[in-house]
């Protein structure tokens, strides 16, 4: 651990985020010529629970002559002690300062913790701009899922990762060896490989990248390393369990889901790789919990056989196994046969059947039924149900639907089990339109509207039984929105209100809405240019990223959204999206599109 | 059952009580030691972890009880368990018992070593608070209660390089945290409470005879092993 805190331990709130020391920790002591500090931009809890960056630190440490730490970014009581007595942010393993690495890398996992990202700089004591670093500095490097448009925080990084990281971040590692100290060199040279956007040496135009940088694709996901000596932290975290990846990639194609596009092509962990990963897990953590980790598990192919397996395993050992959020339509009797009986989640998304087909939620209302019913017979007395409002083309019809959706799931219930206690817990979520998306030219209804709809779920709602409605922060859905189509101009945004104090954006006790107001306009920024309606014929500041899915499908899909016109599950028939150029799509079959 | 005696020491005394308990069930079950588990609903390993001491206070006698089917010699046991334990934890030895000792009901007194520079003046005060009345102050939701602990002291013993303690511990407890704090207030010392170590957890019986929990043990077990380190 960093010895520096030693004397501070005892006077913020959870001194076991800064400890370290965890079962399973790598040799820090190894011969190496590379030394990498993997960072997240949020508290240890959050980071620790993130699945990339536990495969990211294993792969990087299972280097030869590289050695990865870990930074997290301190919480505020910690953060204003180590400003207090100019301590730099340092890594928890060794306590070495960021600046002392030859790489930082930063896992930015949404919008709301770019300015995380700033804070843990200036308390790491580097300047936040690339062209402000000479090469005293390490090389700051990005990725995760904020990949998908890269360009508000673009300005802050000398080298961003786009797509997955488990080879080109140790491909990175080689050239730094290679060419230590000699930064232009090493740029130069990184940007010859696919997946890794080096702002520097890619040509604009007005301001927009118009370089084309592929995406990085695991081509085999199930040879691909995987952790199975995971850190077994020793304070209690988000997820505290340990997780096997299914498969990457959905098949889906619900228009709103970013991770089901930009994760393209679909590929699976075969089951006997699964069970095997999960035994060598359990024996080397022994962690009580297992969890299946992938965008939607119930549609693994091998589900019911799979989940057998790992009962009997997990039965064995003395470890719960997790159900999966389910997909209406992949849930079965079989994934229930052996499942504990708590409670069940399920996305509708919409609450009208129309609305869900215009984001092509392959789910009607007869699923809808089917699949309560099926739980309803097994036992199942809570259900969590999530949408999202403010969809395209949404109408007060359409947020009314979520009651009459909630309503006719009460019906149900009662009629299968002839009782009335059941608990439904629903929650919505602001749509929000992303990159690499078909809805990624769509409009963004404004915070005002926002919390009218809400308003109008919230009493309709309140005459219902059992119910409970948690919905997610307006204000917070917008400045979500403005990043997420953002371009550089925005970096300027994210440093102003960063300056004003606004860090931790994510966390509700935090987050100022005013302050933000205030930076962007400061910066002269018009939200409605940014949350807006977007001209199909103009470039997007993302443009420049091969996604392997093509624009012209987004759009394809765009406009049959408008219609709406539903495009069946690509495990039915390849709809020839184009993301089995880079890499082999479970389920591309040749000649049929593409 | 089998009770193990372990010392919790350096970050180990950042890790708070309940998540000790956790890295102990994850232990267990790296280590392969089938230990029984509840019938309820939320089926959970029983152990059975002597009571909690302050935060940042090291431990050198903590014990954990659990009932392990298991047909293993006992220094197998210990073995595996040593070999699967974090960092922070080090296991000290291995008692067999026919029933639960129930040590967390047991133990009433837990003796500290508190190291940190004392002068002439500041030990001699502390030694004159040991068979006097002594009143600490406690501090709960921004109010300040003043309690009155001289009953609950039972050895206080201060040199220059610090002092022993022995004081009431479980159903009736006098924090080393709260009496350290005190003497900072009182006599301008700077203990902190991570110059705390726990050196023993005591069961004083009804007849005054003082016993350690580890002596309890041996008295009790029908089989034992202690670790060679």
């Amino acid at each position: 651990m960093d010895e520096r805190l030693r004397p501070f331990l005892t006077k913020v709130e959870k001194p076991g985020r800064y400890i370290g020391g965890e079962y399973n920790l790598p040799d820090m002591n190894k011969p190496c010529n590379v030394r990498f500090c993997l960072c997240f931009a949020d508290i240890y809890e959050v980071g620790m629970s993130n699945l990339g960056i536990g495969i990211l630190y294993d792969v990087l440490n299972k280097t030869d002559g590289v050695v990865c730490e870990r930074c997290f970014a301190p919480w505020l009581d910690m953060g204003k002690i180590l400003k207090e007595n100019n301590l730099p942010l340092a890594s928890i393993e060794t306590g070495k300062p960021l600046k002392e690495f030859d790489i930082v890398g930063f896992s930015v996992p949404y919008e709301m913790s770019y300015t995380n990202i700033l804070y843990m700089m200036d308390l790491a004591g580097i300047p936040f701009r690339a062209k402000d670093r000479n090469g005293d500095f390490p090389l700051i490097v990005g990725g995760g899922p904020a990949a998908a448009n890269p360009e508000p925080i673009i300005d802050f990084f000398d080298i961003f990762f786009i797509g997955e990281g488990e080879y080109i971040d140790a491909e990175l590692c080689k050239i730094v060896e290679k060419y230590k100290g000699d930064k232009n060199k090493i740029l130069e040279e990184a940007a010859k490989i696919d997946g890794i956007y080096v702002p520097s040496v890619c040509k604009t135009i007005d301001g927009i990248n118009v370089t084309t940088v592929k995406k990085a694709v695991v081509k085999n996901l199930d040879k691909a390393p995987y952790p199975t000596k995971p850190l077994v932290p020793n304070i209690e975290i988000i997820h505290d369990r340990s997780v096997i990846e299914l498969y990457r990639g959905c098949y889906a194609g619900c228009r709103f889901c970013q991770a089901c596009f930009f994760y393209r092509p679909v590929r699976y962990r075969e089951k006997d790789t699964v069970a095997s990963l999960a035994a060598q897990i359990i024996d080397n953590t022994g962690f009580d919990e297992m969890g299946l980790a992938s965008l939607s598990s119930g549609d693994y192919e091998d589900i019911c056989e799979l989940i057998k397996e790992l009962k009997e395993l997990t039965e064995k050992k003395n470890v719960v196994l997790q159900m999966p959020s389910l997909r209406l339509d992949s849930f079965t009797e079989g994934v229930l046969e052996r499942a504990k009986k708590t409670s069940l989640t399920f996305a509708p998304e919409a609450g009208t059947q129309r609305l869900r087909n215009v984001i092509n939620k392959n789910v009607t209302e007869e699923d809808i039924v089917n699949s309560m019913r099926i739980a309803f017979t097994a036992g199942y007395t809570t259900v969590k149900l999530y949408f999202m409002m403010g969809l395209p083309t949404e109408t007060d019809e359409d947020v009314l639907g979520i009651a009459e959706t909630v309503r006719l799931i009460r019906k149900t219930f009662m009629e299968v089990t002839g009782k009335k206690n059941i608990f439904i817990n629903v929650s919505t979520a602001m749509f929000i339109p992303k990159p690499a998306t078909p809805f990624q030219w769509a409009e963004q209804i404004s915070g005002e509207e926002m919390y009218r709809r809400q308003n109008l779920l919230k009493k309709e709602l309140f005459s219902i039984k059992g119910v409970h409605y948690s919905w997610h922060g307006a204000d917070m859905s917008v400045l979500e929105g403005l990043f997420a189509r953002g371009d550089r101009k925005l970096s300027y945004v994210i440093e102003s209100a960063y300056k004003k104090g606004c860090f931790f954006d994510s966390w509700t006790e935090k987050f100022d809405i005013n302050k933000w107001n205030e930076a962007i306009e400061e910066n002269g920024i018009n939200v409605s240019d940014y949350t807006g309606l977007h001209d199909e014929n103009k470039p997007l500041p993302w443009d420049f990223i091969d996604f392997g899915v093509s624009k012209d499908y987004f759009l394809k899909e765009w406009h049959k959204a408008l219609k709406g016109e539903t495009t069946p599950p690509c495990k039915h028939k390849c709809n020839g999206c184009g993301a089995s150029k880079l890499g082999k799509c479970r389920f591309y079959v040749k000649g049929e599109k593409e | 059952m089998i009770t193990l005696r372990f010392k919790r020491f350096n970050d180990g005394v950042f890790v708070p009580h309940v998540d000790v308990l956790r890295s102990l069930n994850r232990t267990f079950r790296r280590a392969g030691i089938d230990v029984r588990y509840s019938n309820g609903f939320n089926r959970h390993m029983v152990l059975r972890l002597t009571q909690p001491i302050p935060f940042g206070v090291a431990d050198d006698d903590a014990y954990v009880t659990a009932d392990i089917k298991s047909d293993f010699p006992l220094e197998e046991i210990f073995d595996k368990f040593v070999k699967a334990c974090p960092p922070y934890i080090r296991p000290l030895g291995a008692y067999v018992t026919e029933l639960n000792p129930s040590l967390g009901g047991t133990i009433n007194a837990s003796s500290y070593r508190v190291q940190g520079k004392l002068n002439v003046e500041q030990a001699e005060k502390i030694n004159a608070v040991f068979g006097k009345e002594y009143e600490i102050t406690l501090r709960k939701n921004g109010g300040a209660d003043r309690k009155e602990v001289s009953s609950l002291i039972y050895y206080l013993k201060a040199d220059e390089d610090g002092f022993d303690a022995t004081l009431a511990f479980g159903n009736v407890n006098l924090r080393i945290d709260l009496l350290i704090e005190q003497f900072n207030d009182d006599f301008g010392t700077k203990f902190s409470v991570t110059d705390v170590v726990r050196t023993k957890q005591l069961i004083r019986q009804a007849d005054g005879k003082v016993l350690s929990a580890e002596d309890y043990l041996l008295e009790k077990c029908t089989e034992k092993y202690i670790s060679k380190e």
